[in-house]
């Protein structure tokens, strides 16, 4: 074996991804391999690697090795990576030994390495060295001794604060804080406060020896208190600033009572920050001295301390708290919002009680407060206080029952408010919304309407019909009496129930006002329904006389989601009265309704820029286009038809029950139009979330793909949640899981026929969002779409499945027949392992190594293509060889029946290929520069290994050629095309970009010939 | 009384200065305090110095330099052309030409006016010069990854709470909005009994190669002794230090997981209420994802797909009754959607340090704790070093939040630490 081997290993263990995912074994075969790098003159570069992986699968057999590098100025570092880790004991005696032998920052380095394993028996070296004259050297071995951290090693740091160079006396310092903690966490708590102490009182810099304090006090546990308290009220920044943080980690209840109780006597700022450190303490026992100072002078206290009770408060702080919500500016907003967050037993009656005693604006507030904790006994002191005389109190009131109320409360409400209350119609239909049984829902407003005298109140009382809705409620309002008030609560009826009186009195009525409010109300309702055939609005764009009422008809087309909509705009863009709002109807159609019929949409644009030029509209129309374009090749509109569900079956097991649109009653199934393009950052998507909604569902969509012959074709598709796909009546794709919509993560090869292909698609919801998308591309491209390829989500055919089609899966075709082709003689050795001979090529890019052809280099980029063929030339053979691509990265490939360019580097002809995604495809070289067939890749990732040696047979038989890796045939592949050349040599190559090797070995070769003795 | 001491220090000596007032001596109340607006007076601003300016700290720089209870005053950097960008940006903001320039960062953490500096270097002088500042007596707003081992990370904290010193790590996003309110739901229960946190990331890497050696420029334009600093050596290129040094394992962290995971985890952390410990078990799984699982039983994933296009750095946590996701963008997506309550959307962007450096101010001044604090980083940068050790090995792991240490694993407990290029140490 030979030195260049080893650094070929290493260099491959360098570029791994990821470098040290191997097989465990890896540490075992390699030790020795990296031990022998680092003994060996290879480059620095391999035995810094060496070092690093010995770091971490490095064993004893290293140390000897390792320890000569201490001492060598480029690899001390390294070395030290690779040793500091290891658990041997032998680590230690490299380094204790190593001290004697260095100097310097490699001594320096050693020293840090001893530190940082802790090593005892190293102190009485260190504590030698700690008087070394080089800085690096003495600081170095304080650091080591502060990690140790023994009672020697502490020794020798004191001696050091009192005795030292001053240079050396903060280094010290530091190394006896690091010591302290190490020995109060193994419970020596008595040392660590001896060293802190000794810190605190040494000649030091204020931020040190405050630090030592602080130490100190944590050490000291609850015995520190009356200190800390000292320190509080110190005055002295540093101190009271350690004396905070102390204060918030020092545990028990005894500690925040103590602190407490001196909160009146600090200083105001230092009571602010107190009761914020308090506070997180979490502990009610400092509830009452932080209330005590919510009427401190200071405002920044007072505020703080108003804060602090809606955290830690309790029912005891509710007048506190009161008192300063009716207080004036920030202290009443603090005082509100803490008393909305407060907790605990009583808080909310003590609440109530301040509400029934305060006044006026307080009061309200309160109101509002105890409707924003939900406590549902106040619902009736509220109530008893709409009747209040302040209109802020009343309308506060009148609000809050809406939340805190029952149904039954309704005529209670009813009897108080005044005829024009907003809130109070508002709580009533809220609170009758709370009664499970529609149906129910108005009677309590119908029997105070059938007792009610004085029309304001009727009017008042009808409105609220027309808000809570309902067949009743719908029956009364179209007899009253009361017309104004009666047109006016059907107008905003909130179903699509009073569409029939209100286009009665469209038609018939004289008043004016009834007119537009009824034309109003009709158009509404209209929008409610998704399905509302364009002719509607035709029909109400022939009733409309006048401008105002024609571009209250445009409103409702706006809303409309069905491209057709759009004829009934394009034509009163000319008209100048209207135009503005029929450019913001045709933008607002088109927004929806853009990918099915996407000509129409872009013309109906173009006009719009036409006519609306700098208006809003304009710029609506333009992102439009500009969507439209970016729809590209995806499959725009659909016909899509559900919610389906099924009591019981989530989204998993919905995917796998037929529904109507794959049963024999598909015929039936009611579709509407749905488009892609409403989201701009994700054209491609249809969003079923919006147009259908809802969980545990699923829904179809169906749309015709036109080809003008029959071709190979790609489906892709993305789908939010699980997508069934069936073309032409067949299951192409099937994929049940819960993910998000990512465009074209799934990709299935189809076969169009001529003529019309039927694609229907089934997709299961899980929860939000539900979307998907789909488009038809090329078979083996990167997503062009197909030429001579159209689609119709509105062509009519038939569609169905045909009764098996769930479970039926394509035959596979019948296997062609092949011309037999046998040897002619042996299999022959084409490349000794020793030399070049047989073969030319660039031999700067080829070398020779362990019997193998190495092509390029791990160490630099490959500038181009290179091949190295033979000078022999070969038409039918098989031909075996293994190949490895080092660390599984780059590309190489053979060639075969392959012709050298002349004077160029490149070739032209067939390739069996290599790396990536190329693995085993057969590749046409310079020629027709495509893949001419490929594996099946998740096959192939069973067999192949990605960065070891592979077997390699290729076989040319004819037009036929095969390829196999490691007993697989990837590629069986037969040439149409009789023009191309069958005879040529074979070339290696390698694959220029980035460092890459490929290596070839055991190269041999049979010649073949048709077995019928050809 | 030493009232010598107060008057020149700053804002935390708001108590002190009331002192003052209170005795009768002449004093500007600082009106930060008092929640006024307005300027506050010179000798109660903190004394801003920064380490290691480059493009990202720019922006970290720039809101600081917004604050205007802050000074900046000085900037190290071992580039001379940063150090210059710096100044310029300082002294074109204040009207001056004030900003002093280091090249070496001792002299900067030398000075007592001094009282916080931003860290902003290359990720693997982070830790390194946040622990050298912290022993200084500075407060420290550091970049992320605040540590580019485990070890670090350790270090850093430790010397943190030793110190008694405020520290913020830069995952700015526990102080966006959006972000606060996702978290907010999982922590709160209204998602249910949460299960899953999902943390994204980037594809992994872990480049060991070094690039061709170039001469090494003067000093003072570039000190190539100091860039490298802790790491171990390799030859100069003016790659490494234009910003290139990322991905290279010396440089980088945990196979660049920690590029986005010290932010992501970090708020998956959060979600957990687990900013005091770790997941156990890490597990490298399908498409270059991870998966952990917490003690309570919560599952971590790490993953790069799947999200729901709401902007880069995207979370999602899962509970029993519903689940919340949001990215950069301040865009929101949760089930059920009623949760979302009044508020329409969020504006703020996740990249937007602005509410994390005030944050941060708030607390140099309170003393309070930090959003992201010395202790929360320690351990959400502990559960992203674990997953990229996993990676690393191509196999699970089982970690001791407690130990801190691998369970039964040499190898993966070795990936722990590095040691540091003498003479530095922490």
């Amino acid at each position: 074996m030979t030195i260049k081997r080893y650094i070929g290993v290493i260099t491959i263990l360098a570029v791994l991804t990821p470098i040290y995912a191997q097989d465990t074994t890896l540490q075992n075969v390699s030790e020795q391999t990296l031990i022998a790098v680092l003994k060996s003159d290879a480059p620095l570069y391999d035995k810094t690697q060496a070092c690093q992986k010995l770091a971490i699968f490095g064993s004893e057999k290293a140390i000897p090795t390792l320890a000569g590098l201490l001492s060598d100025k480029a690899l001390s570092d390294y070395a030290r990576i690779a040793l500091e880790p290891m658990k041997y004991p032998a680590v230690d005696e490299t380094f204790r030994t190593a001290l004697g032998k260095l100097k310097g920052r490699q001594l320096a380095g050693v020293i840090t390495s001893i530190g940082a394993r802790r090593d005892a028996k190293a102190v009485p070296a260190l504590q030698k060295l700690v008087s070394d004259k080089g800085p690096d050297v003495a600081r170095a071995a304080l650091y080591a001794l502060g990690r140790i951290a023994n009672d020697k090693a502490t020794d020798a740091l004191l001696q050091t604060l009192a005795k030292g160079p001053a240079a050396l006396k903060t280094p010290a310092a530091d190394a006896a804080l690091s010591a302290a903690k190490i020995m109060l966490d193994a419970n020596k708590s008595d040392s660590a406060v001896s060293l802190y102490d000794a810190v605190a009182k040494a000649d030091l810099p204020t931020h040190v020896r405050t630090s030592a304090v602080y130490g100190a006090i944590l050490a000291r546990g609850t015995a520190s208190i009356p200190a800390l308290i000292k320190q509080l009220k110190s005055n002295d920044p540093a101190l009271i600033a350690v004396a905070l943080r102390a204060a918030r980690e020092l545990t028990g209840a005894e500690v925040s009572l103590k602190l407490a109780n001196e909160l009146s006597d600090t200083p105001p700022a230092v009571q602010a920050m107190l009761i914020k450190t308090l506070v997180d303490r979490r502990d009610p026992s400092a509830r009452k001295a932080i209330a005590s100072l919510a009427d401190s002078k200071t405002p920044a206290v007072r505020l703080e301390s108003l804060k602090a009770l809606g955290t830690i408060g309790d029912a005891s702080s509710i007048p506190v708290l009161l008192k300063a919500a009716g207080a004036e500016g920030k202290d009443s907003t603090r005082a509100l919002a803490s008393l909305r967050s407060i907790k605990g037993d009583g808080v909310d009656a003590a609440i109530l009680k301040g509400m029934t005693s305060a006044q006026g604006d307080l009061k309200s507030k309160l109101i509002s407060v105890l409707s924003d904790r939900s406590y549902a006994p106040a619902a009736k002191p509220i109530l008893a206080q709409a009747a209040s005389d302040d209109k802020t109190v009343a309308r506060a009131a009148f609000k809050a029952i809406g939340v805190l109320g029952a149904p039954g409360d309704i005529p209670a409400i009813i009897k108080i408010m005044p005829a024009d209350s907003a809130q109070a119609e508002a709580s009533i239909v809220a609170l009758a919304a709370k009664l499970p049984d529609a149906s129910k829902r108005a009677d309590l407003v119908l029997s105070a309407l059938a007792s009610e005298k004085q029309p304001e109140r009727q009017a008042a009382l009808i409105g609220i019909l027309g808000k809570i809705g309902g067949d009743k409620a719908l029956a009364a309002v179209v007899k009253s009496e009361s017309k104004d008030p009666a047109v006016r609560a059907l107008a905003s009826w909130p179903d699509t129930a009073a569409a029939a009186p209100l286009l009665n009195i469209v038609k018939n009525t004289n008043n004016k006002i009834h007119r537009i409010l009824a034309l109003r109300g009709y158009i509404r309702l209209l929008g409610l329904n998704p399905n509302t055939p364009v002719a509607k609005y035709a029909e109400m764009l022939e009733l409309a006389k006048q401008t105002d009422t024609k571009k209250l008809v445009l409103s409702g087309i706006a809303s409309v989601a069905n491209v057709e909509a759009l004829k009934l705009v394009i034509p009163l863009l000319d008209d100048k009265t209207i135009q503005g709002e029929a450019a913001l109807a045709a933008v607002s159609i088109a927004k929806t309704t853009m990918g099915s019929n996407r000509q129409a949409v872009r013309s109906a644009m173009e006009k719009v820029l036409t006519v609306s030029k700098g208006k809003p509209a304009s710029r609506e129309a333009r992102r439009i286009i500009r969507q439209l374009d970016a729809l590209g090749n995806c499959i725009a509109a659909w016909r899509v038809s559900g919610p389906y569900m099924k009591n019981g079956a989530n989204y998993q097991a919905l995917f796998n029950i037929p529904f109507a649109p794959e049963t024999p009653q598909a015929k039936d199934v009611v579709w509407r139009t749905l488009s892609a393009g409403t989201d701009p950052k994700r054209p491609p998507i249809v969003d079923l979330k919006k147009a259908i909604g809802g969980d545990q569902r699923v829904a179809y969509a169906l749309t015709w793909i036109h080809s003008e012959k029959a071709t190979p074709a790609r489906l892709d598709m993305g789908s939010d949640d699980g997508i069934k796909a069936w073309l032409n009546g067949k299951l192409v794709h099937a994929k049940n899981s819960p993910r998000a919509a990512i465009p074209y993560t799934d990709k299935v090869r189809i076969k169009l026929k001529a003529g019309w292909n039927p694609l229907l698609l089934k997709i299961t919801q899980n929860n939000v969002p539900w979307e998907f998308c789909a488009r038809i591309t090329t078979s083996r491209g990167s997503g062009q779409p197909v030429p001579g390829v159209r689609m119709d989500h509105m062509h009519e055919g038939d569609w169905t499945l045909p009764k098996t089609a769930a479970t039926v899966t394509p035959k596979p075709a019948a296997p062609p027949k092949h011309a037999k082709y046998t040897p002619v003689g042996k299999p022959v050795r084409i490349f000794d392992g020793k030399t070049f001979g047989g073969w030319e090529g660039n031999l700067k890019s080829f070398r020779i190594e362990d019997g193998a052809v190495v092509g390029g280099t791990l160490k630099a980029r490959i500038p181009r293509n290179e091949f190295l063929c033979t000078k022999k030339q070969y038409e039918n053979f098989e031909l075996r060889l293994k190949v490895k691509l080092a660390g599984g990265k780059g590309n190489a490939g053979i060639q075969i029946r392959t012709k050298r360019i002349p004077k160029h580097h490149e070739v032209i002809g067939y390739q069996a290929d290599m790396g990536g995604g190329y693995w085993g495809c057969l590749y046409d070289e310079s020629r027709r520069r495509k893949v001419l067939a490929r594996p099946d890749a998740k096959a192939l990732a069973k067999v192949l290994k990605r960065d070891d040696w592979n077997d390699y047979v290729i076989r040319c038989e004819g037009p036929r050629i095969q390829l196999f890796i490691n007993g697989f045939k990837t590629v069986d592949y037969v040439e149409k095309d009789a023009k191309i050349e069958t005879t040529g040599i074979i070339g290696l190559q390698i694959h220029g970009g980035g460092p890459s090797e490929s290596w070839y070995k055991d190269i041999e070769i049979v010649e073949l010939k048709p077995a019928n003795g050809k | 009384m030493k009232s010598n001491k107060l008057a020149g220090r700053r804002t935390f000596l708001k108590g002190s200065t009331i002192a003052l007032a209170a005795s009768g001596l002449p004093t500007i109340i600082p009106s930060t305090v008092m929640g006024k607006d307005g300027a506050t007076a010179a000798s109660d601003r903190i004394v801003l110095g920064a380490i290691g300016i480059g493009p990202r700290g720019r922006q970290v720089l720039g809101r600081m330099l917004n604050d205007k209870g802050v000074q900046f005053v000085a900037i190290a950097d071992v580039q001379k052309s940063r150090r210059e960008y710096v100044k310029d940006m300082a002294d074109g903001k204040y009207g001056n030409k004030d900003c002093v320039m280091y090249s070496d960062m001792f002299e900067l953490l030398g000075r007592k006016d001094v009282d916080s500096v931003l860290v902003a270097t290359g990720d693997h002088w982070h830790a390194l010069a946040s622990i050298l500042a912290a022993k200084a007596g500075k407060d420290v707003y550091s970049e992320k990854p605040c540590g580019i081992t485990m070890g670090d990370c350790q270090e850093l904290a430790d010397t943190m709470n030793r110190y008694g010193r405020v520290f913020q790590a830069g995952t700015q996003r526990r102080s966006v909005g959006n972000f606060q309110f996702a978290v907010h739901l999982a922590r709160s229960g209204k998602l249910g009994k949460l299960h899953t946190v999902h943390a994204s990331i980037y594809k992994l890497r872990n480049n060991h190669t070094w690039l061709p050696a170039q001469p090494e420029p003067d000093k003072d334009i570039c000190d190539w002794d100091r860039w490298l600093g802790p790491a171990p050596w390799r030859p100069f290129n003016q790659r490494y230090v234009n910003g290139g040094w990322r991905g290279y394992a010396d440089f980088d962290s945990g196979a660049t997981l920690l590029d986005w995971g010290a932010h992501t985890v970090d708020l998956c952390q959060w979600a957990n209420n687990a900013d005091n410990t770790t997941p156990l078990s890490y597990e490298p799984a399908e498409g270059g994802s991870i998966i952990a699982k917490y003690a309570n039983g919560v599952k971590l994933v790490m993953r790069r797909s799947g999200w729901l296009g709401l902007g880069s750095c995207p979370v999602r946590f899962e509970g029993d009754e519903g689940w919340v996701e949001t990215g950069d963008s301040g865009a929101i997506k949760m089930y059920p959607e009623s949760l979302m309550g009044e508020r329409k959307r969020y504006l703020g962007r996740g990249t937007d340090p602005a509410g994390h450096t005030s944050n941060f101010f708030d607390c140099v001044r309170s003393r309070a704790l930090t959003a992201c604090n010395a202790d929360s980083m320690r351990h959400s940068h502990l559960a992203c070093h674990a997953a990229a050790i996993a990676w690393m090995l191509g196999r699970k792991v089982t970690f001791d939040p407690k130990t801190e240490a691998f369970v039964g694993d040499e190898a993966a407990n070795r990936m722990r630490t590095r040691a540091k290029r003498a003479p530095w140490k922490a």
